[in-house]
């Protein structure tokens, strides 16, 4: 029974990492073409890191994650509190709604930001992309920072109060630190959520403003490129160490 | 008695639709220990949360130190509190979480650390500055929570419940604390509590409360022995109700049929004849007798079904002829004839005459 137990683990773990394993191994691959082994080389990373049009693309991708997630967890983080802190009709439904927006498909969510920026007559690049992120993380930081101030002891609040607190210092001194790394992990999942968003950026963007995962759809169009092998690798070390620090985020200083 | 400290005039409060605190008046004097005491849902908590500004009231006013405060913010008002659940910050150390008050209210630090530590000495913390709250037990958190709130000298201390997650033992040896703690800091205590036991040990005067209304207002000793009315005498200790009739009063007298029985009880509260009675009589107060001994007094008669033997008493559990279950407690003293009963020995019982109290029966 345990040998099931393990053999089964086994094979759901294989199912998940080969893939990602291949393109590891591959990555270090001296051959041009993913079909044989020839000795592990390093040479296309250097490649890599020589190709501008890819650099140039990896700066305006982390740009973009960059000020969006910034600007999501901080919106997010106070419609969060907003739910925490007031009871208002249709809190329930507004809730719901944040999920909607977050299970909806991206090609919905892309089709529809793209015909708003078109009627506002913005032109697509940077702003726009900018937007687009800003509004398809913003559910998740509401999400992640609710589920944890909601299981908060409202007492607590009510002890601040009654200790001399104000509504400012109640959020300074109270809820911002034991929310942070709720927000802390906010703020990564949307930098990766940005990060690595193809579809509702290949509607929002223009030409003049590429990002890396279109850059690199693109390239692999015309077949896999042994250095767009080593940039995915980075890419997934970087997601990895990333989705590690968001969960010690959350798992610290719980009670 | 000092001056009233708190004044309630009039309060009402309600959440949807629902009365929870319905036309209350009530004075609660400077240094006093006051219980507010009564089951689950009776208003008694939003009645201290009225008193710290956490709820504001419908109607009437809530006067604090000759000051009409319904409209002072909790942060304002000169009072704190200790929860239920403590509401300790988790993410600051005790020293932190004491000094919050005083940091907020400007204080200058030496100041501060002086008074946290005097406040943990007080709740015999000593040392437990630096401890992470996650670390202590949860009579330590208890004390934190307690030492939290004196340190910023409030004229009031409330306290929702405060012992009611510490385990017997525990809960014991904290009213005793808590009772030495407001002899010394001379402060008024309000205590909220649904434990009897609770109130009659630890409060000058108990307010006992009932679906928003105040049921009895009195010293622990005169709740006990002289309950208003049926509420308060089965919510307050075990009680034996027996209905009855008045059939002949004669002064501070009168003769009334219980049970088949004709017994005469005191008459204070100017009962008439034919009126409908219940006489409540306390386990301890009963006086049981051997059948097989000449029981002399009008007594009921009954048979012992339970004996249950408690150390220092031992209760029984009586079936009276006609059916009816009554509790009775007796305690051990040297001259004390043998108080264990055979199973299902017959027995009499009566009270000593004056003990009982009469209630009309509503």
């Amino acid at each position: 029974m345990a040998l099931l137990k393990r053999s089964y683990l086994t094979l759901v773990y294989l199912f998940l990492y080969i893939p990602i394993l291949v393109l590891i191994v591959y990555s270090f691959n001296a051959a041009k073409y993913a079909t044989v082994w020839k000795g592990a080389t390093l040479k296309w990373y250097a490649k890599l890191f020589e190709n501008e049009m890819l650099m140039d693309a990896m700066v305006n991708s982390i740009t973009v994650a960059v000020t969006s997630s910034i600007v999501a967890t901080a919106i997010g983080t106070l419609g969060a509190l907003a739910f925490y802190r007031y009871r208002f009709t249709g809190r329930k439904p507004l809730y719901a709604m944040v999920y909607t927006t977050m299970m909806s498909p991206d090609i919905v969510m892309g089709i529809s930001l793209v015909c708003l920026f078109v009627i506002l007559g913005l032109k697509l690049g940077f702003i726009t992309l900018l937007l687009a992120h800003v509004t398809f993380c913003l559910p998740f930081v509401i999400v992640t920072v609710y589920a944890r101030i909601s299981g908060f002891d409202p007492a607590v609040i009510d002890a601040a109060k009654d200790l001399g607190a104000g509504e400012f210092q109640i959020f300074r001194h109270i809820i911002l630190p034991m929310t942070a790394p709720a927000v802390a992990a906010g703020w990564l999942l949307s930098f990766t959520l940005s990060l690595d968003d193809v579809i509702v950026s290949f509607f929002v963007t223009g030409p003049e403003f590429e990002i890396l995962p279109l850059k690199i759809y693109s390239m692999v169009r015309l077949g896999v490129k042994p250095e767009v092998n080593a940039l995915c690798t980075l890419m997934f070390i970087f997601t990895l160490l990333s989705v590690i620090a968001a969960h010690y985020l959350v798992k610290e200083k719980t009670k | 008695m000092g001056k009233q400290i708190v004044s309630f005039k009039g309060v009402t409060k309600g959440f949807d639709n629902q009365t929870v605190v319905d036309n209350i008046s009530l004075d609660i004097y400077g240094g006093e220990f006051l219980t507010l005491l009564g089951p689950s849902g009776c208003g008694k908590t939003t009645m201290l949360r009225m008193i710290a500004g956490l709820e504001s009231c419908d109607e009437g006013q809530v006067i604090i130190n000759g000051v009409v405060s319904n409209d002072i913010p909790a942060a304002e008002r000169d009072v704190n509190t200790v929860f239920q659940s403590y509401a300790l910050f988790p993410h600051m150390t005790v020293l932190q979480n004491i000094a919050f008050g005083l940091s907020l209210k400007g204080r200058p630090e030496a100041e501060i650390l002086e008074k946290v530590e005097e406040a943990l000495a007080m709740v015999k913390l000593a040392g437990f500055g630096e401890r992470r709250i996650q670390r202590l037990s949860g009579g330590q958190q208890q004390r934190v929570a307690i030492a939290r709130a004196i340190v910023n000298e409030p004229l009031i201390l409330l306290l929702d419940e405060p012992l009611s997650a510490l385990d017997h033992k525990l809960r014991k040896e904290m009213r005793l604390e808590l009772r030495q703690l407001h002899r010394k800091l001379g402060i008024t205590f309000i205590f909220v509590t649904h434990d009897q036991e609770e109130a009659l040990t630890m409060s000058d005067r108990i307010v006992v409360m009932n679906n928003g209304k105040i049921e009895q207002t009195g010293e622990p000793k005169e709740i006990y022995e002289e309950p208003a009315n049926l509420f308060v005498a089965d919510f307050i200790g075990e009680s034996n109700f027996f209905d009855g009739r008045v059939t002949g009063t004669d002064g501070h007298w009168m003769d009334i049929l219980v049970e088949d029985v004709a017994m005469t009880v005191r008459n204070r509260r100017g009962f008439f004849v034919n009126q409908d009675i219940r006489v409540l009589l306390r386990p301890e107060d009963m006086v049981i007798q051997r059948a097989s001994d000449d029981c002399d007094q009008p007594h009921l008669k009954g048979r012992v079904e339970e004996l249950i033997y408690k150390g220092n008493t031992v209760d029984l559990v009586i079936r009276l002829n006609s059916g009816k279950r009554i509790a009775t407690t007796e305690f051990f003293n040297e001259d004390a004839e043998e108080i264990f009963y055979a199973q299902n020995e017959a027995v009499c019982i009566s009270w000593i005459q004056g003990w009982e109290v009469v209630l009309p029966n509503e």
